[in-house]
């Protein structure tokens, strides 16, 4: 009797939680970027610059942009499994363009650069 | 960054361990008994999960779910064509008759875009070189051709002769590799003294058999590793590695 159970544990449980764990994997981005703190950090430090931008305090844009960098280092191999390779380039292409930008002291092409960093951060999930 | 090699691993053990468990829980059909919309079924499953093990420019979630969602598809079709009848003639289609009573159906040929030539050659697949032997042909869903002979020309049976014939049923395997089957024994109420017994009665070792089993008879059948007095017959044409 109790082998059975443990067969049929072997035969039908485990297989479908691999399944089921691959699929937890692949949709683990939603999961980072809710609870741990690098995925966290993010959007929090696009809002800050965004802030920093309007008042234009350049000096502490840069240093906020070269944390969110930081950061986004941090995260990439983690959510590389569960995004695309593409939606990875977007977002780091927008950053570095960004740091750009604010060494240029440029308001306004900032400002549009923090709006898609967090365009490019939403469609990281998709 | 990850680089791009690690993650086709990573995605490709995925995908691989997916499509065995998945095709596992499709059930055991041979590829020769799939009907044409399963076969390419197969086929599709088999392309979304290349494409999620190696193309990284699309996100491996969807293709995943792409992966589940066909082989549900699937798993759901089997059941409703095994629930229903009148769905499963819809699903899988119908077999056609293509020679009745010898005589070849046109008709039906035309409808299962059938050749004369692809007739004849299947017939020929089936030890058929004369359509006058043909009593009955029979275009299976799968694609093959089942043959029915003309009484004449079948074999002989013990039946035609009213020969009894002793029960033949599957052989239990006993043996494997110097190894006993301890499950299988107990299946035919015999226990490892008994085999061992058998063996010494025929001046073997366990560690000598390669391979025994029993049959419905009571014969044991043994297969030693030494293949003592045999010659083995080299087919090769070419002196090489074969």
């Amino acid at each position: 009797m109790k082998k059975d159970i443990v067969l049929k544990v072997l035969f039908y449980f485990l297989p479908a939680a691999v399944i089921v764990i691959f699929l937890v994997i692949l949709n683990s981005f939603g999961f980072i970027k809710s609870y741990l703190p690098a995925g966290k950090q993010i959007p929090a430090a696009i809002d800050n610059i965004e802030n920093l931008i309007i008042e234009e305090a350049w000096g502490e844009a840069l240093q906020e942009e070269e944390k969110l960098q930081q950061n986004w280092n941090k995260l990439v191999p983690l959510i590389q499994i569960s995004t695309t390779e593409e939606n990875i380039k977007d977002f780091t292409r927008t950053l570095n363009t960004l740091e750009g930008y604010l060494r240029g002291k440029e308001k306004g092409l900032s400002l549009a650069e923090v709006q898609l960093l967090r365009f490019s951060w939403q469609q990281l999930e998709n | 960054m990850l680089p791009d090699y690690f993650l086709v691993i990573i995605r490709s053990i995925m995908a691989a361990f997916s499509l065995l468990i998945l095709t596992r829980a499709l059930g055991k059909k041979q590829i020769s008994q799939l009907n044409f919309f399963e076969y390419v079924l197969g086929i599709t499953v088999g392309s979304i999960a290349a494409s999620m093990s190696t193309n990284l420019a699309n996100r491996a979630l969807a293709e995943y779910v792409g992966l589940i969602t066909w082989v549900v598809l699937v798993f759901l079709l089997e059941v409703v064509a095994m629930k229903n009848r009148k769905l499963a003639k819809l699903i899988t289609g119908e077999p056609i008759i293509l020679i009745q009573n010898g005589k070849i159906m046109e008709d039906r040929l035309a409808l299962a875009r059938y050749s004369f030539d692809d007739l004849i050659e299947q017939l020929r697949e089936k030890d058929v070189f004369s359509l006058s032997d043909v009593e009955f042909a029979v275009l299976e869903t799968d694609g093959s051709l089942s043959v029915l002979k003309k009484s004449q020309v079948q074999p002989l049976t013990p039946k035609d002769l009213n020969i009894n014939t002793q029960y033949q049923g599957l052989s239990i395997e006993l043996i494997s590799e110097g190894q006993i089957i301890k499950q299988n024994l107990q299946q035919i109420e015999k226990d490892e003294e008994w085999l061992l017994e058998e063996l010494k009665s025929r001046g073997v070792s366990l560690d000598q058999v390669a391979y025994g089993a029993i049959d419905t008879s009571g014969r044991l059948y043994l297969d030693l590793y030494k293949d003592e007095g045999i010659k083995i017959i080299d087919t090769s044409d070419y002196e090489g590695p074969n």
